[in-house]
């Protein structure tokens, strides 16, 4: 009995060692998902994950642009409300999908009006095509087409 | 056609529930001949979905663009090859895949238990076909591969470019057998609970089966990286996107289980956590696939207004209260027949390294799903960056590299010091002296993980080859045999052992490279007009000149880049990028040189037409020991599960054959 107590002291003591990680490491981490019509009003310096279509009218030379020091500026329109929009300045790595109509996601704060996405963290979702018109009928994207744009470090 | 398609399926779903009330029925006193008749449902379910999947490639191969799946993801100029692995680019074809997949997997279970644990089948087959009852059903009434659409479009729209890759080709039908195969154990398990055979016989008897599916599970999972890799042209292999943890977590699981049954063969321990490990197993390969069909990840009112996640989650709480209760119902003849002796011995470093590889798929799962978490509570998606899962994940990874090195090296019940100063002392050296460049180049950038990773895979190398030492010797002077004739002994007569060496080889490499990738790569973009020489990270890149051609799908630009270290030009590099017309979507071509310390990988973002080519560069050191160790993982897995022949010639008898009854 002696062994099962310690044996359940160490496990304990494991998962609060582990609860702690994901504490600490989760902490740093967070970012809240939001649209362009979710934005509108914020300006206080909160880490965003912006979510949203690109709107008419993006460069062709999208990822060109996004490596110079003047960066790639495009506007993001809300899903829902397409009068709703939200102008954004992006420099890094422009997924291959990335063009007008896409649905991106993209991370950064608002500044003065403007969405000041950080460096490498735009991504595309679902260039599929077909499955815009069945998502009305109730059917899914394949989540494996999902581009990834993301840095890695 | 499509009709006859549909009707396959529904063939496939009456067999399917025909087998699982006869399989049933033939627990019942004196009803044994309804398990034959069972096994043939089991057949029927194999033929009629096989006809299923012919139709479907019939379909995609003969443009019929009335159907939806070939409207949306094929078209006439797709080669034949892409318009048959164009099925799993779609969701019903994806699905449909993983059914075809479990049709085959039952019929080989069948084969190779006709005279083997006869007393488990029936509920082997009754779970086994139980699933395919759900998945030929949500085929059939959820989502139809061969759903029509009206108007009938003239051409397809086309497979997406970053899916036309002999990556994209093998990786997904790969995990889905990883997945699918884990629903043997799971079965195996379900009958022992149900017919209260507790005893080892059911891990035995799909050993291979789990190592098998655990191989193929690594494998699909390294070949997705590899395309995130040379597709996506970002530099990077991993993201941590939800798509890849829900791949990782069933392996992560799968990887504990495979461990933590060797203790319960060995010393009967363990064996309520080996039942919660193989359920956990086959729920987390449900759980990927619904995580990845269900829509749940954009957002919980997505998943509300699809039919089919409802359905999954349906199906895996069914599975999860299904199993637990029927676990809890037989606990009391689930005792450990031994108690742990020592913190220090196999058996405790196994338990180890379970609790970490669990904990890191928890780490993962509450990653994962916090964002639908915080929108469903607070109703505002709070996601969770990289950096979380690379924080928990670090650490974790590190400590599971020492326990691989440590594990093998000490004995079961209880390790004696004095044998630990034996058997350590090598390693213990090796580590010493691998603290010296690990610490030079980890304060260049600060990366104590990586130094970490080097110095104890470095240790953990080391006893993997003292293991082969050991062996060997022992053959060698005892046996009399040649050094290398001893070494192929070493595999012949103990592959799962030596084999599963390997597989840590492997291991190692990839968390060493991992490690090393993410603390030192480098990244520099380039502006360079013809003739102009640029530099990142010590490397010179010049730009020889930019090629355009056009041609009736695609328009394509590429630079020829000359590399050089020192003045010494090593390679010329190739980078481009397609624009394919019928899609209007780019797709760029990255170049890498490859060389056992690093890779250089360059992308081309653009080229002007006054010849001003942009391009990012990134310097990824040893990149290349990630797709070794993933060979390596493979080849230790194929080695593990090899008959070997001593074996073969022995009938193993099984209590279940004991009641005499053939079947057939």
């Amino acid at each position: 009995m002696k062994s099962r107590s310690r044996f359940a002291i160490a496990l304990t003591l494991a998962a609060v060692l582990g609860g702690w990680l994901i504490w600490t490491s989760i902490g740093g981490s967070l970012e809240t998902y939001t649209s362009p019509s979710g934005l509108v009003t914020t300006s206080d310096g909160t880490t965003y994950r912006l979510n949203g279509t690109v709107a008419p009218g993006s460069p062709e030379d999208a990822a060109e642009r996004a490596q110079t020091a003047e960066g790639l500026r495009f506007v993001v329109r809300d899903k829902e409300d397409a009068s709703v929009t939200v102008p954004v300045v992006y420099r890094g790595n422009v997924p291959d999908a990335f063009k007008d109509g896409r649905e991106i996601v993209v991370t950064g704060r608002m500044e003065n009006g403007v969405f000041q996405a950080d460096r490498g963290t735009l991504i595309t979702l679902c260039p599929s095509k077909f499955m815009e018109e069945q998502a009305k009928q109730g059917k899914e994207m394949p989540a494996d087409h999902s581009a990834k744009g993301t840095a890695g470090t | 056609m499509t009709l006859a398609g549909r009707a396959a399926l529904l063939l496939a779903f009456a067999a399917a529930l025909y087998a699982v009330g006869a399989a049933l029925y033939s627990r019942r006193k004196g009803k044994r001949e309804y398990l034959a008749s069972a096994e043939r449902g089991v057949w029927a379910v194999f033929a009629a979905t096989t006809t299923a999947i012919v139709v479907m490639w019939a379909l995609l191969l003969g443009n019929r663009f009335d159907v939806a799946d070939v409207a949306g993801y094929s078209n006439t100029t797709l080669g034949w090859n892409y318009k048959i692995t164009a099925l799993w680019g779609s969701q019903a074809g994806s699905l449909l895949l993983w059914m075809w997949i479990l049709s085959i997997v039952a019929v080989l279970v069948v084969v190779t238990n006709r005279r083997r644990n006869r007393q488990l089948m029936p509920v082997v087959v009754a779970v086994l076909m139980g699933t395919a009852v759900f998945f030929t059903s949500v085929l059939s009434f959820v989502t139809s591969p061969f759903a029509t659409v009206s108007p009938v479009l003239e051409d397809g729209r086309g497979l997406n470019p970053l899916l036309q890759n002999a990556y994209m080709q093998s990786h997904p039908p790969l995990l889905y057998i990883g997945y699918v195969g884990l629903s043997v154990p799971f079965a195996f398990a379900i009958a022992a609970l149900v017919t209260r055979r507790l005893d080892s016989t059911w891990i035995t008897s799909v050993r291979r089966w789990i190592i098998l599916s655990w191989m193929f599970l690594t494998v699909g999972i390294v070949l997705g990286s590899r395309w995130a890799y040379e597709e996506l042209g970002w530099g990077g292999y991993w993201a941590w996107d939800p798509v890849e943890n829900a791949a990782l977590m069933p392996w992560l699981v799968a990887t504990a289980f495979l461990h933590s049954v060797m203790v319960q063969e060995r010393r009967g321990m363990l064996r309520i956590w080996n039942m919660v490990l193989v359920i956990m197993t086959f729920t987390l390969a449900l759980f990927g696939t619904f995580l990845t069909r269900s829509g749940i990840l954009s957002s919980v009112h997505a998943f509300g207004e699809s039919t089919l996640g409802p359905y999954f989650l349906g199906f895996i709480i069914v599975i999860l209260v299904g199993s637990f209760a029927l676990l809890f119902s037989r606990m009391s003849l689930l005792r450990s027949e031994n108690s742990l002796e020592s913190y220090i011995s196999r058996e405790a470093v196994f338990l180890y390294n379970n609790l970490l590889l669990v904990g890191l798929a928890f780490a993962v799962f509450w990653g994962t799903m916090f964002p639908v978490l915080t929108e469903a509570v607070q109703g505002e998606r709070i996601t969770v960056g990289q950096g979380f899962f690379n924080q928990v994940a670090a650490p974790i990874g590190i400590a599971l590299l020492f326990l691989t090195g440590v594990g093998p090296m000490i004995s079961w019940r209880k390790a004696s010091p004095r044998e630990l100063r034996r058997r350590f002392a090598g390693p213990l050296v090796v580590a010493t002296i691998a603290i010296i460049p690990a610490v030079y180049f980890a304060q260049e950038g600060g990366a104590w993980w990586a130094a970490a990773a080097i110095v104890l895979g470095a240790f953990t190398l080391a006893c993997i080859v003292s293991e082969f030492w050991r062996g060997m010797k022992v053959r060698h002077q005892l046996g009399g045999v040649s050094w290398p004739g001893a070494l192929g002994q070493l595999f012949t007569r103990n592959r799962r052992r030596y084999g599963g060496y390997v597989v840590h080889v492997g291991v190692v490499s990839i968390i060493v490279a991992i490690a090393c990738q993410g603390a030192f790569s480098t990244q520099g973009d380039l502006a360079l007009r013809t003739g102009q020489t640029g530099e990142v990270a010590g490397y010179q890149f010049t730009n020889d000149g930019g090629t355009r051609s056009k041609d009736d799908h695609k328009m394509s630009v590429g630079v020829a880049l000359g590399v050089s270290e020192g003045g010494n030009r090593f390679a010329t590099l190739n980078p481009g990028v397609d624009v394919f017309t019928a899609q209007q979507q780019r797709s760029s071509e990255v170049a890498v040189d490859t060389s056992p310390f690093r890779d250089v990988y360059v992308v081309l973002v653009g080229l002007t037409p006054d010849g001003l080519a942009r391009i990012s560069v990134f310097i990824n050191p040893m990149m290349m020991w990630i797709w070794v160790g993933g060979l390596l993982m493979l080849v230790g897995s194929l080695i593990a599960v090899w008959p070997s022949r001593r074996t073969q010639g022995v009938a193993v008898p099984s209590p279940a054959g004991a009641d005499g009854r053939v079947p057939e």
